[in-house]
């Protein structure tokens, strides 16, 4: 990892495997080139020779609302954090957590204690080294109530973590730092999914101390840092924010794996529609493009598509609590009066697997044997609904954030239509994100909500957090309030199980268990998909949804 | 719907009966502005088709055909499908419904909010009229759209709520124009002479100064529909429209603003497009002649 | 005069309090909570109803509605328009660095108005109800009758994709020195998109007031003593006539404001209507109360322009 490649060897590398780029590309968009593509950016080579001009990247991006990433709750701004700060672990392509700022990661068999070892040469661009006071220093951030940081209730296996998070703990006591470049994180009970919750969604930012520990606990929510993040650790350094424009990076020398070859990026907030026109004239370097686009940009010769599976999965969420919901038929005729295969082949033109459970992945997982498919069939699920006593006159609302997408704000009237031609009557509420936290989370109080999202495939477990009976909304994030004890029981198995073969086994009890209960209506997860002007030489497809800066620091720019 | 449909033509003629003699000469001097003429002619096309919808219209609009997703033109389909496999002619027709009731039912409310509130501050005068026209002038000052988009997000994107909150927000400069034509017709001297015969007030109202005021009013709420329309695609483009899968004008376009689908797919953007342009133009054009018509200085 | 301008001034006091206190109304009224507006709904509960109600107490969020307005006004008055709930940052700061992109489209559009506009507007007028006069009016109507939005898009695609002339997103070419010909390139595309809706009315207006002054005697007299019809047009009647244009003009700044709304978002000009829109999602009260004062006293200083511009004109009116 510590290497990069320059053009020239790049090009030496793909040569003697017989590859050149665009065939790369595509091996990696049907998954099979994956580790392939891994041994070759891990494997050591020689260290590029600086550029003459300086290289600059234009990449599509949104408006931000912090780079704080103790209170970053978006996807889109933790990948940048990550480029700015580095974390400790991220996942790599094949969703398997590994280190980054740490350079060897230590965890008992019983998957209670866990060691980080950090990179020697790990510095932050102003010159201080970072130590593990720095990562202590995060994470009791993070677990301190009074910051307000998301990363809180998922940090809550550590020993400690709550006292501290109180204040009636003066340290975490699950968090030592024998020396410099040591950090070890103690367990309440075994956890094989700590380091997966570590590094999702791109893992915690580790933070300047020297710089925030100033700053009242309370006080950091409102730090200009959170806007202008100029001091961190990662390949890329802050510049500048131009509100509603872009976002200014650049290459940091003291990165500890070398100065990355890219000497500027800017990520640039752009509507979709112009951002299409932007990069077929050559102003934009790499975008995350609709379904709709994509073969507009295969026919150009100077770009080239990538497509990686996604981790997340669009699903359909009914509010269990309400009585005429409770009956599994009900949902299992949902399952079967939906024509989800079909919507993947025409409206999503292939670009999207069909679910029938919340866990597929990550690859030693894969998608568990002996599911029901609920393949179409409208004849059955009007006979589920019979039995189940569903009233064809009742008519329930199905609300959605019609910013999800055009390809997905296209599906919902299908699926809408669809149930109804087998007595299932829905009527179609737009709301903006606001309107839907309030009625899913806050209030409680909503019929139906299609929409996606989460990172299933990182790890089994990842689901545990949408279906445990102790997480109910507002709480926790078990918005339809499912309450299942043999669920729960098995998620805390998978959870405590040591090795993987164990953990596999358990997951498919679950999973089968799940596709059965149907406690949402699976439907199918998108594959996302990246367009790249091919002067833009290393662009590597994300572990995670559309984390477009993964692997930032190996790119480089062809002249 | 179809009484909403119908408002224009019917207060057009009450016009043309409440004066005769001044309407004749109105009438024969809108005639000289074809371009009007063609107005409302496309108009009333427009407003037919929109009533027989459920007649004219090929296929359910809301019928969804996972097979035929987004044809060009065919036999079968006259204007292609869209992206849900629907019959873009059909949806066509069905928001001529819904585009059409958003600007005149828009209208219409602020028409009656602003003629009252015009009549009232008029006939008045006084504190009263102070209150109003400050009103007035507190709303025409509001972020209008910023407000709308507020309003609309409050109660919901709905057809409903998209008409009430234009028409709530669109009445001052009609009670600015009622109330003018009250300051000035309430010295002239048939209204004199009716009050000193002791007319009750609500029928010199009725019988002298409404008739008056109605021209003016007719005009402007006629360029009215027409920003309401517009307006309402506006909202649709900010997703904040009629919801689906009912379908406008404006959502219809608004669900093909993508390069590819402009480039290669005309059905899809070509017939909503031209749909709102040939009906606001007709609107304003028609509401040009009748301005022309009404105001004697463009006259030669 | 000076006390005409301190009466209206005067006036468009109670006016502009009235219209915050409805805008704080409709804002409170909104659904949905600053503080979990924008979060999505996994992470939200992550944090839990408390964190939710801690942030609401230290946003002041608490308090009763009238309280909050109370409070806001008495910080408005000495210059202090509060805080985002986003991102945290003042108001002033944020609307501060948006009024001027706002501004300087507004300026572009309206000189592309006029210079369209008024040209057209007096040949319309000489050659009343020709062909040309025809021609102009379907011509105003159709610029007047297309969705911005869409002819937005359409532009972009013929004049940025497929003729690669100009730029369609953003201000300037990012990553390179500003200057000022890069700046007027990003200008272009929204400002004409606007600039031919609103030189429409401009185009009718010019067209009634010239008809209007063609007719007066003073332009007959003129023509009597044998000037030629250029110096009529430009001396006498185009004089006369500007006067209820500028009106015109001034009384257009709200659906010029509005129609910039809508043309930020799709050319991402980072001005105060694509702010608008991002506070309206946010629930970012603070910002959109300090946008709506900001607005509502440019177009109470617009009518005011266009009121003493008539004032000046018309010996009629009076000014006191």
């Amino acid at each position: 990892m510590a290497e990069r490649w320059t053009i020239d060897t790049l090009a030496e590398v793909w040569a003697a495997r017989g590859l050149d780029r665009r065939e790369l590309m595509k091996l990696l968009g049907a998954g099979a080139g994956l580790t392939a593509m891994t041994t070759l950016f891990t494997a050591p080579g020689p260290v590029g020779a600086a550029q003459a001009a300086e290289a600059q990247v234009s990449v599509e991006w949104l408006k931000p609302q912090t780079l704080g990433p103790l209170f970053s709750t978006a996807g889109f701004e933790q990948q940048v954090e990550r480029a700015i700060f580095g974390t400790l672990v991220r996942m790599s392509d094949v969703l398997q957590p590994e280190g980054d700022l740490a350079e060897t990661i230590e965890v008992s068999p019983d998957a209670t204690v866990f060691t980080f070892r950090l990179r020697q040469n790990a510095m932050f661009n102003d010159g201080t080294p970072l130590t593990s006071a720095d990562v202590l220093f995060t994470f009791e951030r993070a677990l301190d109530r009074r910051v307000g940081s998301f990363w809180t209730a998922r940090l809550q296996g550590i020993q400690g973590a709550a006292e501290f998070g109180d204040q009636t703990a003066p340290t975490v006591s699950g968090i030592a730092v024998p020396d410099a470049s040591t950090v070890v994180f103690t367990l309440t009970a075994p956890d094989a999914a700590f380091l997966p919750i570590l590094a999702d969604f791109c893992g915690l930012g580790i933070l300047p101390k020297h710089i925030l520990e100033g700053i009242a606990p309370d006080q950091l929510v409102n730090d200009a840092f959170n806007l202008a993040p100029t001091v961190g650790a990662g390949p890329y350094s802050f510049v500048r924010y131009e509100s509603d424009q872009f976002v200014e990076l650049v290459a940091n020398d003291l990165f500890w794996g070398g100065r990355p070859a890219v000497d500027r990026i800017f990520m640039r907030i752009i509507n979709a529609e112009v951002a299409v026109a932007e990069m077929e004239a050559g102003r934009l370097d790499l975008m995350a493009v609709a379904i709709d686009d994509i073969p507009r940009f295969q026919e150009n010769p100077a770009l080239t598509v990538v497509t990686v599976p996604s981790p997340s999965m669009d699903s359909i969420s009914l509010n269990l609590d309400l009585p005429y919901f409770q009956d599994k038929r009900i949902r299992q005729a949902m399952h079967y009066a939906i024509d989800r295969e079909q919507i993947v082949a025409e409206i999503y033109q292939g670009n999207a697997v069909v679910r029938n459970s919340p866990i597929f992945g990550p690859e030693w997982m894969g998608v568990p044997e002996g599911l029901n498919p609920y393949a179409y069939n409208p004849d059955t699920a009007r006979q589920l609904l019979a039995d189940a006593g569903w009233d064809s006159g009742r008519s329930v609302q199905m609300m959605y954030n019609p910013a999800g997408g055009r390809t997905f704000a296209n599906v919902v009237p299908i699926i809408q239509a669809q149930l109804a031609e087998v007595g299932f009557n829905v009527t179609l509420q737009q709301y903006d994100a606001a309107e839907i936290n309030k009625h899913l989370t806050t209030d409680h109080d909503y019929e139906i909500y299609i929409g996606g999202g989460g990172v299933y495939g990182a790890d089994p477990n990842i689901s545990s957090r949408y279906y445990l009976s102790n997480a109910f909304t507002p709480t926790g994030a078990n918005s339809v309030w499912y309450a299942n004890p043999e669920v729960d029981a098995l998620y805390q198995e998978g959870r405590q199980a040591g090795d993987q073969a164990q953990r596999k086994e358990i997951y498919t009890r679950l999973a089968i268990l799940l596709n059965d209960e149907c406690p949402s209506v699976f439907l199918w997860s998108p594959n996302t998909n990246f367009v790249f002007n091919n002067r833009l030489v290393g662009f590597l497809p994300p572990s995670y949804i559309q984390n477009r800066l993964w692997q930032a620091e190996a790119w480089s720019v062809a002249q | 719907m179809s009484a909403a449909t119908t408002a224009p033509v019917e207060s057009a003629s009450r016009l043309a009966t409440v004066r005769p003699r001044r309407d004749v000469t109105l009438w024969s001097r809108f005639r000289k502005h074809r371009l009007a003429v063609v107005g409302l002619f496309v108009l009333l096309v427009m407003i037919l088709i929109a009533i027989a919808a459920p007649l004219l219209a090929p296929y359910d609009p809301n019928s969804v055909s996972l097979s035929d997703y987004r044809k060009p033109p065919s036999a079968e389909h006259w204007l292609g499908t869209d992206s849900q496999g629907r019959d873009v002619l059909s949806r066509l027709m069905y928001a001529a419904r819904v585009s059409l009731s958003v600007g005149i039912g828009a209208v219409a409310i602020y028409v009656v909010i602003g003629t009252i509130l015009g009549g009232v501050a008029g006939y008045f005068g006084g504190w009263i009229d102070n209150v109003i026209m400050r009103l007035a002038d507190m709303v025409l000052s509001f972020p209008s759209i910023i407000v709308i988009i507020t309003l609309v997000s409050i109660l919901g994107p709905s057809i409903l709520n998209v008409i009430l909150v234009i028409g709530l927000l669109g009445w001052p400069p009609i009670a600015r124009l009622v109330r003018g034509e009250f300051l000035t017709l309430r010295e002239r001297d048939f209204v004199v002479a009716s009050r000193s015969i002791g007319a009750p007030s609500g029928r010199i109202i009725a019988r002298h100064i409404f008739p008056n005021a109605t021209t003016p009013v007719i005009v402007n709420a006629t360029f009215g529909m027409a920003s309401a329309i517009l307006l309402e695609a506006g909202l649709s483009f900010l997703g904040l429209g009629v919801q689906p899968p009912t379908a406008s004008w404006g959502n219809i376009l608004n669900a093909a603003q993508s390069i590819t689908i402009l480039e290669e797919m005309p059905w899809l953007w070509l017939p909503p497009g031209a749909a709102i342009v040939v009906a606001v133009l007709a609107i304003n054009t028609l509401g040009d002649g009748l301005r022309d018509a009404l105001d004697p200085r463009s006259r030669r | 005069m000076a006390q005409f301008l301190l009466r209206r001034l005067l006036i468009s006091i109670p006016v502009l309090l009235g219209i915050t206190v409805a805008m704080y109304v409709i804002i409170n009224l909104a659904p949905g909570d600053p503080v979990t507006a924008l979060m999505n709904p996994e992470q939200m509960a992550n944090l839990g109803p408390e964190w939710v109600e801690q942030q609401r107490e230290s946003l002041g969020l608490n308090d009763p509605a009238p309280i909050r307005y109370l409070k806001w006004l008495r910080e408005t008055a000495t210059g202090n328009l509060g805080y985002s709930f986003v991102d945290r940052l003042p108001v002033t700061e944020k609307i501060g660095e948006r009024i001027w992109p706002t501004l300087q489209l507004m300026l572009v559009v309206l000189v592309i108005a006029v210079v369209v506009g008024v040209p057209l507007g007096i040949v319309s007028a000489l050659k009343q109800y020709s062909f040309f006069d025809y021609l102009l009016t379907v011509l105003g109507f159709l610029t007047v009758s297309i969705p911005s939005f869409f002819l937005g898009l359409v532009m972009i695609y013929v004049f940025s994709l497929k003729l690669d002339w100009l730029p369609a997103n953003g201000m300037y070419t990012v990553g390179q020195p500003r200057t000022f010909t890069d700046s007027l390139s990003y200008l272009i595309l929204p400002a004409t998109v606007l600039g031919l809706a609103q030189a429409a009315p401009i185009i009718r207006y010019t067209r009634a007031s010239m008809l209007e002054t063609i007719r007066q005697d003073y332009v007959t007299v003129a023509r009597s003593k044998g000037l030629s019809e250029t110096r009529i047009v430009t001396g006498h009647s185009l004089r006369n006539a500007l006067i209820p244009i500028i009106t015109i003009i001034a009384l257009n700044v709200p659906s010029l404001l509005g129609g910039t709304v809508i043309i930020e978002q799709v050319f991402g000009w980072p001005g105060m209507g694509s702010l608008a829109i991002a506070s309206v999602l946010g629930r970012d009260y603070n910002v959109l109360m300090g946008i709506n004062l900001v607005i509502a006293i440019m177009i109470l200083l617009s009518n005011l322009l266009a009121d003493t511009i008539y004032a000046l004109a018309d010996p009629r009116i009076k000014y006191a």
